[in-house]
C-alpha cells in the first residue's frame, strides 16, 4: 500500500502528459484532489492492518524498502492536506493553460516523490525522494520567470546544492564505514561504537543538510525569498508541506530512529530551536510583504517543532509531530488567504491594504482563524501542539527555553495581530470599494482549512488518540 | 409578620417620603405634616418604657435600644421636624424648593431616627452615612449652583463617615463586639487611634473645627429651613448624641486623660472661632450658621467635661437647647420675611442694631413659653435651657447673660476640679468678645 | 432536569448558541437579538435552578477524563453559581442594553456572536474543574474581547484592542507556566487532586507568581493595568461587560477559586498581595482624579475597585472574603450601570470630554439619577450595596491585621467619592458647555435603571446577599 502511494501519482503523471491526453486538461487536477482525499482518509482512518508487513520489497526497484509508522501516516495525511490545497489554489491562481497543466503535473510529481520521503528506510533513497522534490519546487518557483521568481529559485537552487553535497558526503561515509546505508544498520552501528570520529562527522553533515532544508536558523536565508516570489498556490504548497516533508520530518525521523539523543545533539536542537523561533518571530514583526511575513513566521514555528524535539522526551516528540501537523494544516490555509489577497487586489503590501474583511468576509474570518491557531489560541489545534511541547520543556527542566517559547508565542500574536490590522481589520483602505471574494476555488480550501483547526481542536482526545499518542509509545 | 414598635420610627417617616414624592403638589405638605407628627406621637408614646430589640441582619445583630437618653432626643427630633415644616407651609418664598424639600426631611427624619435608637455600630454607620443623601439633594436643589456647596458638604461629611467606618472596623476588631451597650474599649492602642477617628465623624457632623466649613456655605445658599432643620441642629443633636455614648458607654472616660483635652479643645476651639466670625457677618443666614457653630463649640466642652457624669440630663438638655435653636433660626427666617431684604447698604452694626432691634420686639409674642414649662420639671436643665435661651439672646441685647453662662460652666468646672487652664481660656474668650462687641 | 444537564446547559447553551446567532442574523435581526438574550438568559436560569443544591452542600461535577491529564471537568459548587449568576445576570441586562445600542452600527451579526461567545465562555471559567480547560476558557474570552474592543474598526482602537490582547495572553502564558509548575507539584491539573494532594502545604511560590500575574493582567491591575483605560474604546455595552462586570471578575474569581479555595499559599503573599492591590488603588484613584475622558475615568475606577476587592480576599479572614464577594456583585452592578450610563452619554452628545458636557441632568434626567445611584453604590454609601462590601472588607483588612493597608484603601475610597463626585457635577450638574440632547432609547435607559434599582435593593436587602456569602466563604475555607 506505501507503494502504491508513491507509485500511483508517478504513473499518473506519465498518463496524463501522453499525447492522447492532451484534450483532458481539467483530469490532473481532479485526479489530484481525489488522491489526496483517498490518501487522507487512508491516514486517519485505516486499520493498522492495512499497511501489512512493516517492511516489504519494492517492486522493480530492489533495495528500496517502505516502512510505514505512525509518524508516516501523520506525514501521509499533512501531505495530503496541504498538496491537495495546493493544487486546488493553484489552478485558480493560474490563467495560461498550459501553465495550470504543467503546475498540477510538477505538483503530483511532488506528491509522489514526498511520500516517498515519509516511508522509505535507508539514507540513499531518501536522498533520491529529496532531489525529486527539490527539483519540481525550483521549477515551480521559477514559473513565471520574472526577476524576482527567478532570484528566489536561484537561491533556493544553491543552498539546496550545499546541502545536498552534504548529504551526499555523509551518505558516502556511512557507505564506507557501515557498509550500508540503511537505518537500522546504521543506528546499530552508532549505538555499539559510539566514538568513530568519521561516523560523527557523517551525523554532522547529514544533519547540516537537513537543517539547511528545514530552514532554521542560521540556514534560513533562502526562505523569505522563496516563499514570497514564488507564484500564490506554489507558495502554499512549499510552505505548507515541501520543507516540513524534506527538513523536518527527515531530521525527525533521523534523530529519533537513527542517530539517537545524545547530550551534545540535545543542546544543538535546543539551541537551534530556540534561536530559530526569536529571529523568526523578530522578523516578522518588521515586514511590509504578506508573504514575507508569513515566510519568517514558518521559521519561527519550525524554531518549536525542533525545540520540542530538542527535549529528548517521549512527549517533547509527539507535540514536535502535532505541531508540525497543524503547521500543515494552518500555514497552508494562510497562505491561500494571501493568495487570495493577491489574486483580488493585486498587492502583497500590506502598507497598501486595509479593512478587507468588509469586502471579502470569507477570507477575513478564516484568517482569524488560521492566525489564532498559529498563535496558539485555544481552543484551535495549534495550541494543543504548542502546550504540549512547553509542558515538554518543563517537565524535562529545560525552563528558560520554555519560557523564550512562551514569550515568543506573544510575539507571534504581536505581529500576527499586526497582519489583521494592515490588511482585514480595519476601516476599507482607498481603491478598494469594488472589491469582490475571491472565487470559490480559492476560497474553499481556506474554509476547510479553517474547519480542520477548529475541529481538530475541540475534538483533540480524537487526535490526540489516533495519530499522535501512538508515536509517543512506539517510540 | 410582627413588626416592633420600634422600627414604626423608621418605617413612617420614610412611607410619608415615598408618599409626598408621588403626591400632587398640594398634597405634599399635607403628607409632610401627616407623617412628622405621626413620628412626633410615636416619640412621645414609647417615651416612658424603655426598649431593647435585636434582629440578625446582613452577619451582625442589628440592635434596637429605647432609653431616656435617645427618648429626650427623639422627641426633639420630631418637634424639630413639625416646626421646620410648618415654617415651609407657612412662609411662600421657597415653595418649590419646599416641595422637593419634604421629601428629603421626612428621610432624613428617618435616618435620624435609626441611628438614635441604634445599638449596634454598624447599623448606626447604616443611619449616618445614610445622611448623605439627603443632605446633597437638600442643598443641590435649593438652586441651579447649589450643586457645587452640595459637593463640598458631601466631600467633608463624607470623608469623616469613612473615618468613622474605620474608627468602627478598629473597634470591632479589638472589642469582638459591635453592641454599643456593652463596650468598654481602654483607650491606648488601637482603642485610642479608634476614639481619634470617632470624633473625626463626629466633628464634620456637628460642625466644629477644622471640619466646618460646610456650614455657612449651606446656610448661604439653600434656604433658611434646611439650616434650622438640619446644619443648625439636627446634625449637632446627632453629633453630641454619639459623643455621650462614646464617653459613657464605650469608652471608660476620665476627664483628665488625653481624649477629654481632645474634645474640650475641640470644643473651645470652636466656641471661639464662632463667637468671633459671628459678628463679622454680612448676611444673616451666615451669621445663624456661626453662632450655631459656636453653641457646636459649647456642647462640645460641655459633652468633654460635664455630660459624662449625667448622660440622661445632659440628653435633656441638648434636646431643649435643639429645639430653641431651631426655633430662634425659624424665627429669625419668619422676621426677615415681615422685614424684608435686609439691604447692603447698611453699615453692620448699625443694621445688626436694627434688625436685632425689630426681632427684640417680636421676641416677645414668640411662644417660648411653654418650653419653659416643660423643662421646669428639672430645675438644672430648665436653667440649662434659659441659659441657652439667653446665650442667643446675648447677641441681641448685650454680653452680659453671656457672662452668666461663662461664670456657671466656671462653677461646674470648679466643682468637678479640675480645670485651671480651661477657666483662662473661658475667661480669655468671653473678654475677647466684650472687646469685640463694644468696638 | 438533573443537576449535572443543568450544569452542561450553563456552559454550553451560550457557546453553542453563539455559533448559531449569525444564523438566526441571516434570517432576521429581531430573532438573532432575542435568541442571543435567550442563551444568556438560560445560563442565569440554569445556573439560578442549580442553587437549591449547592447550597444544600452538594457538589455537582461532569467530568470527562482525556489524555496527557487535560481532563473536561465541570464543577457546580456555591462559589461557582454565585458567580455564573453574578456575570449572566448582567450579561443579560446588558445585551438588552445592546439592542438599542448596537443598531446603529455596523457588524451586528459579529457583535451578538462575540458577546454570547464571551458570556458563554465566563460560565466555562466559573466551572470548570481543570486547570487547563480554565485556561482555554480564558483565552477565549480574551479573543472574543480583541474583536469586541476593536469593533469600530478605527486604526487607533485596533491598535489598543491589539495592545489588550498582547498584554492579556503574555499574563495568562505566565499563568500556564504557573499551573505547569503545579502540576510538577502535584502530578495533575485537576483542582480536586490538587486539593488533596497538597492538603496543608503551601503552593510552590513560583507557581504562585506565575498565576499571579496571569490574574492581575486579566483584572488590570498595577503593573498590567494600562490596557483597561484604553479599552473604553469599544461600544459602551461591550465596555461595562470587560471593565466592569465580567471580564476584570474573571482575574479575582481565579484568586478566589485557587488561592482561597484550593490550595494554601505561603504567608507572605498574604502581605505582598493587600500592598500591590493598595499601591494599584491609590494610582489609579488618582489618575481618575486627572482625567477628562469620561469612560476612561470609569475605567480607572474599576481598576481602584478591583484592589479594594483583592485585599478583601487576600488578608485572609473570612469578613474580608465574605466583603471581597458581595463587592464583587455589587461593583458589577453599579460599575455596568456607570458603563451604560456612559454610553447614553456618549452616543446622544458624540462627546467623551466631560470638560465639554455639563447640565445633562434637565434633558436626561433618568440617565442622571441611574449614574447617581450607582456612583453612591461604588462610592460606598448607605443604603446601597456597595456600603456593605466595602464595611466589610475593611473590617476583614484590620482583623488580617493589616491596618495600614487599611488606612490606604481608606484614603482610596476618599479620593473614589472625590473623583466620581466631579463626574457627575461635571456632566451632569451646571451649565452646558455643548448642546445637551434627548434621552436614551427605551431599552437603553430601562436597562440602567434596572442596574440602579438592583444597586439600591442590593443595599437595602443586603440579608438576603449576606447570608449565602457567608456560607460560601465557609465551604471555600473548609
Amino acid at each position: 500500500m506505501a507503494s502504491s502511494l508513491i507509485l500511483i501519482p508517478l504513473i499518473a503523471v506519465i498518463i496524463f502528459n501522453l499525447p492522447i491526453m492532451a484534450s483532458h486538461k481539467r483530469l490532473p487536477l481532479l485526479f489530484g484532489v481525489v488522491f489526496s482525499l483517498w490518501q487522507a482518509w487512508l491516514a486517519l482512518f485505516s486499520a493498522g492492518s492495512l499497511w501489512g508487513n512493516p517492511v516489504f520489497p519494492l517492486p522493480l526497484l530492489s533495495g528500496m524498502h517502505l516502512q510505514v509508522t505512525h509518524l508516516t501516516l501523520v506525514m501521509y495525511l499533512a501531505i495530503a492536506i496541504a498538496a491537495g490545497s495546493a493544487l486546488v489554489i493553484c489552478w485558480y491562481t493560474l490563467e495560461d493553460g498550459n501553465k495550470r497543466f504543467d503546475v498540477i503535473n510538477l505538483i503530483l510529481l511532488a506528491i509522489a516523490g514526498m511520500n516517498g520521503v515519509v516511508s522509505v528506510t535507508d539514507l540513499f533513497t531518501l536522498y533520491v525522494f529529496i532531489e525529486v522534490v527539490s527539483i519540481a519546487s525550483f521549477i515551480l518557483i521559477a514559473l513565471h520567470k520574472d526577476g524576482d521568481a527567478l532570484e528566489g529559485s536561484m537561491k533556493y537552487i544553491l543552498m539546496s546544492a550545499i546541502a545536498t553535497l552534504m548529504m551526499l558526503s555523509a551518505i558516502a561515509l556511512f557507505m564506507m564505514t557501515t557498509g550500508s546505508t540503511a537505518f537500522g544498520e546504521i543506528a546499530h552501528a552508532l549505538r555499539t561504537q559510539p566514538d568513530s570520529l568519521l561516523r560523527g562527522t557523517a551525523v554532522g553533515l547529514f544533519l547540516g543538510g537537513v537543517f539547511i532544508k528545514s530552514g532554521s536558523v542560521p540556514f534560513h536565508g533562502w526562505l523569505p525569498d522563496a516563499y514570497a516570489s514564488a507564484p500564490a498556490g506554489v507558495s502554499v504548497l512549499l510552505a505548507g508541506i515541501v520543507t516540513k516533508t524534506t527538513g523536518i520530518y527527515t531530521l525527525i525521523r533521523l534523530v529519533t530512529a537513527v542517530f539517537g539523543f545524545s547530550a551534545h545533539l540535545q543542546t544543538l536542537l535546543l539551541a537551534i530551536g530556540a534561536l530559530s523561533i526569536v529571529v523568526g518571530a523578530l522578523a516578522a514583526l518588521t515586514q511590509t510583504d504578506i508573504k514575507r511575513m508569513l515566510a519568517y513566521s514558518s521559521i519561527s514555528q519550525m524554531g518549536y517543532i525542533v525545540i520540542g524535539l530538542g527535549t529528548g522526551t517521549t512527549i517533547g516528540v509527539a507535540g514536535a509531530v502535532f505541531h508540525l501537523l497543524n503547521h500543515a494544516i494552518f500555514k497552508t490555509q494562510l497562505f491561500a488567504n494571501a493568495a487570495a489577497v493577491e489574486e483580488q487586489t493585486g498587492t502583497r503590501n500590506m502598507d497598501a491594504l486595509g479593512g478587507l474583511a468588509e469586502k471579502m468576509p470569507v477570507t477575513g474570518i478564516t484568517s482569524i482563524i488560521g492566525f489564532l491557531s498559529m498563535a496558539g489560541v485555544p481552543p484551535l489545534s495549534g495550541f494543543w501542539s504548542k502546550l504540549i511541547i512547553i509542558i515538554a520543556l518543563w517537565l524535562s527542566g529545560y525552563r528558560w527555553y520554555a519560557l523564550i517559547a512562551v514569550a515568543a508565542s506573544v510575539l507571534t500574536l504581536a505581529y500576527m495581530l499586526s497582519l489583521q490590522r494592515r490588511v482585514f481589520f480595519g476601516k476599507l483602505a482607498a481603491g478598494f470599494e469594488n472589491l469582490k471574494e475571491a472565487e470559490l476555488g480559492i476560497v474553499l480550501p481556506a474554509v476547510i482549512l479553517a474547519a480542520i483547526s477548529i475541529i481538530a481542536g475541540i475534538a483533540f482526545p480524537f487526535v490526540l488518540h489516533r495519530l499522535i499518542l501512538p508515536i509517543a509509545a512506539g517510540w | 409578620m410582627d413588626i416592633p414598635i420600634l422600627f414604626y420610627l423608621i418605617i413612617v417617616p420614610v412611607a410619608s417620603a415615598l408618599l409626598a414624592l408621588i403626591a400632587p403638589q398640594r398634597l405634599r405638605a399635607a403628607t409632610a405634616v401627616a407623617g412628622c407628627t405621626v413620628t412626633l406621637a410615636l416619640t412621645l408614646a414609647l417615651f416612658s418604657v424603655p426598649r431593647y430589640f435585636s434582629v440578625p441582619w446582613a452577619g451582625t445583630q442589628w440592635a434596637f435600644r429605647l432609653d431616656a437618653i435617645a427618648g429626650f432626643l427623639l422627641v426633639a427630633t420630631a418637634i424639630v421636624s413639625v416646626l421646620v415644616v410648618l415654617y415651609c407651609i407657612k412662609q411662600r418664598e421657597n415653595a418649590d424648593y419646599c416641595y422637593t424639600f419634604f421629601p428629603f426631611l421626612l428621610v432624613s427624619l428617618a435616618l435620624i431616627n435609626g441611628a438614635l435608637i441604634s445599638d449596634n455600630l454598624t447599623m448606626m454607620l447604616f443611619f449616618w452615612e445614610g445622611l448623605l443623601i439627603p443632605l446633597f439633594g437638600m442643598i443641590a436643589t435649593a438652586h441651579k449652583d447649589a450643586y457645587k456647596t452640595a459637593v463640598k458638604a458631601f466631600i467633608i461629611v463624607g470623608v469623616s463617615d469613612l473615618c468613622l467606618m474605620f474608627a468602627i472596623a478598629l473597634i470591632e476588631h479589638s472589642a469582638h463586639t459591635l453592641t454599643i451597650s456593652q463596650m468598654r474599649i481602654p483607650l491606648d492602642g488601637a482603642g485610642g487611634i479608634a476614639f481619634i477617628f470617632m470624633l473625626v465623624g463626629v466633628i464634620a457632623k456637628v460642625g466644629a473645627i477644622p471640619l466646618h466649613s460646610w456650614m455657612p456655605d449651606a446656610a448661604e445658599e439653600t434656604p433658611l429651613a434646611l439650616t434650622a432643620f438640619f446644619s443648625g441642629s439636627l446634625a449637632r443633636l446627632l453629633g453630641i448624641y454619639v459623643l455621650i455614648r462614646m464617653t459613657t458607654e464605650m469608652f471608660p472616660y476620665v476627664l483628665s486623660s488625653w481624649a477629654g483635652f481632645l474634645i474640650i479643645a475641640a470644643g473651645l476651639a470652636t466656641l471661639g472661632y464662632g463667637i468671633v466670625m459671628a459678628p463679622a457677618q454680612k448676611s444673616p443666614k451666615k451669621l445663624l450658621s456661626y453662632i450655631s457653630i459656636a453653641v457646636s463649640g459649647f456642647f462640645l466642652v460641655s459633652a468633654g467635661s460635664i455630660f459624662p457624669e449625667n448622660p440622661e440630663y445632659a440628653a435633656l438638655f441638648l434636646a431643649a437647647s435643639t429645639i430653641i435653636i431651631a426655633l430662634a433660626f425659624l424665627a429669625a427666617g419668619m422676621k426677615e420675611q415681615l422685614m424684608g431684604t435686609v439691604t447692603a447698604a447698611l453699615s453692620i452694626r448699625t443694621r445688626n442694631r436694627a434688625w436685632l432691634g425689630a426681632f427684640h420686639t417680636r421676641m416677645d409674642h414668640r411662644r417660648f413659653d411653654p418650653y419653659e414649662l416643660a423643662m421646669a420639671f428639672s430645675g438644672w436643665a430648665a436653667k440649662c435651657a434659659v441659659v441657652v435661651d439667653k446665650f442667643i439672646n446675648w447677641i441681641y441685647d448685650g454680653f452680659i447673660p453671656f457672662c452668666a453662662i461663662t461664670l456657671s460652666t466656671i462653677v461646674r468646672a470648679f466643682h468637678t476640679g479640675n480645670y485651671a487652664a480651661y477657666i483662662i481660656w473661658s475667661l480669655a474668650g468671653t473678654i475677647a468678645v466684650i472687646v469685640f462687641m463694644i468696638k | 432536569m438533573n443537576t449535572q444537564s443543568l450544569l452542561l446547559a450553563a456552559v454550553f447553551f451560550p457557546i453553542i448558541g453563539s455559533c448559531v446567532v449569525p444564523l438566526a442574523g441571516w434570517i432576521s435581526p429581531r430573532l438573532r437579538n432575542g435568541f442571543s438574550l435567550a442563551c444568556v438568559l438560560s445560563s442565569l436560569c440554569s445556573a439560578v435552578c442549580l442553587l437549591p443544591s449547592v447550597f444544600a452542600g452538594d457538589i455537582t461535577s461532569v467530568s470527562y477524563s482525556l489524555p496527557l491529564g487535560f481532563n473536561f471537568i465541570l464543577t457546580a459548587d456555591c462559589l461557582s453559581v454565585f458567580m455564573a449568576i453574578t456575570a449572566s445576570l448582567i450579561g443579560s441586562i446588558i445585551v438588552f442594553y445592546s439592542w438599542g445600542y448596537i443598531n446603529h452600527y455596523k457588524n451586528q451579526h459579529e457583535y451578538y456572536f462575540l458577546v454570547t461567545l464571551f458570556l458563554g465562555s465566563m460560565m466555562g471559567i466559573v466551572f470548570s474543574g481543570n486547570l487547563i480547560f480554565l485556561y482555554v476558557f480564558w483565552e477565549v474570552t480574551a479573543l472574543a474581547s480583541w474583536r469586541l474592543i476593536g469593533f469600530f474598526r478605527e486604526k487607533s482602537y485596533v491598535i489598543r484592542a491589539d495592545k489588550a490582547f498582547m498584554i492579556t495572553m503574555f499574563g495568562a502564558v505566565m499563568m500556564l507556566m504557573g499551573f505547569i509548575t503545579l502540576f510538577q507539584q502535584t502530578g495533575s491539573f485537576d483542582l480536586a487532586n490538587i486539593k488533596n494532594a497538597l492538603g496543608t502545604t503551601p503552593a510552590a511560590n513560583l507557581a504562585v507568581l506565575l498565576i499571579l500575574m496571569g490574574i492581575l493582567s486579566k483584572s488590570a491591575t498595577l503593573p498590567f493595568h494600562t490596557w483597561l483605560p484604553d479599552a473604553g474604546v469599544a461600544p459602551a455595552p461591550v465596555t461595562a461587560l470587560l471593565h466592569a462586570a465580567v471580564l476584570v471578575k474573571i482575574g479575582v474569581y481565579v484568586y478566589a477559586r485557587l488561592f482561597i479555595a484550593t490550595m494554601p499559599i505561603a504567608l507572605p503573599w498574604h502581605t505582598i498581595i493587600p500592598v500591590v492591590a493598595g499601591a494599584s488603588a491609590l494610582i489609579s484613584a488618582g489618575a481618575a482624579l486627572i482625567e477628562t475622558d469620561l469612560k476612561r475615568i470609569i475605567a480607572y475606577s474599576t481598576i481602584s475597585q478591583i484592589g479594594f476587592i483583592f485585599l478583601g480576599l487576600s488578608t485572609g479572614s473570612e469578613i474580608g472574603i465574605a466583603g471581597g464577594l458581595m463587592y464583587i456583585l455589587m461593583h458589577g452592578i453599579a460599575k455596568g450601570g456607570l458603563f451604560l450610563c456612559a454610553g447614553i452619554v456618549e452616543q446622544n452628545m458624540h462627546e467623551k470630554n466631560i470638560t465639554k458636557l455639563g447640565g445633562l441632568f434637565r434633558t436626561m434626567p433618568i440617565t442622571a439619577i441611574a449614574f447617581l445611584l450607582c456612583s453612591l453604590s461604588v462610592m460606598g454609601i448607605p443604603p446601597l450595596g456597595g456600603f456593605f462590601s466595602k464595611h466589610m472588607v475593611i473590617s476583614g483588612a484590620i482583623a488580617g491585621g493589616h491596618p495600614v493597608i487599611a488606612f490606604v484603601f481608606l484614603v482610596g475610597a476618599f479620593l473614589t467619592i472625590l473623583y466620581l463626585l466631579r463626574v457627575f457635577t461635571m456632566v451632569f450638574l451646571g451649565d452646558p458647555q455643548t448642546p445637551t440632547a434627548e434621552e436614551g432609547s427605551p431599552t437603553m435607559v430601562i436597562s440602567v435603571s434596572v442596574l440602579a434599582m438592583l444597586s439600591v435593593a442590593g443595599g437595602l436587602y443586603i440579608n438576603y446577599i449576606s447570608t449565602p456569602i457567608e456560607y460560601i466563604v465557609k465551604q471555600m475555607v473548609r
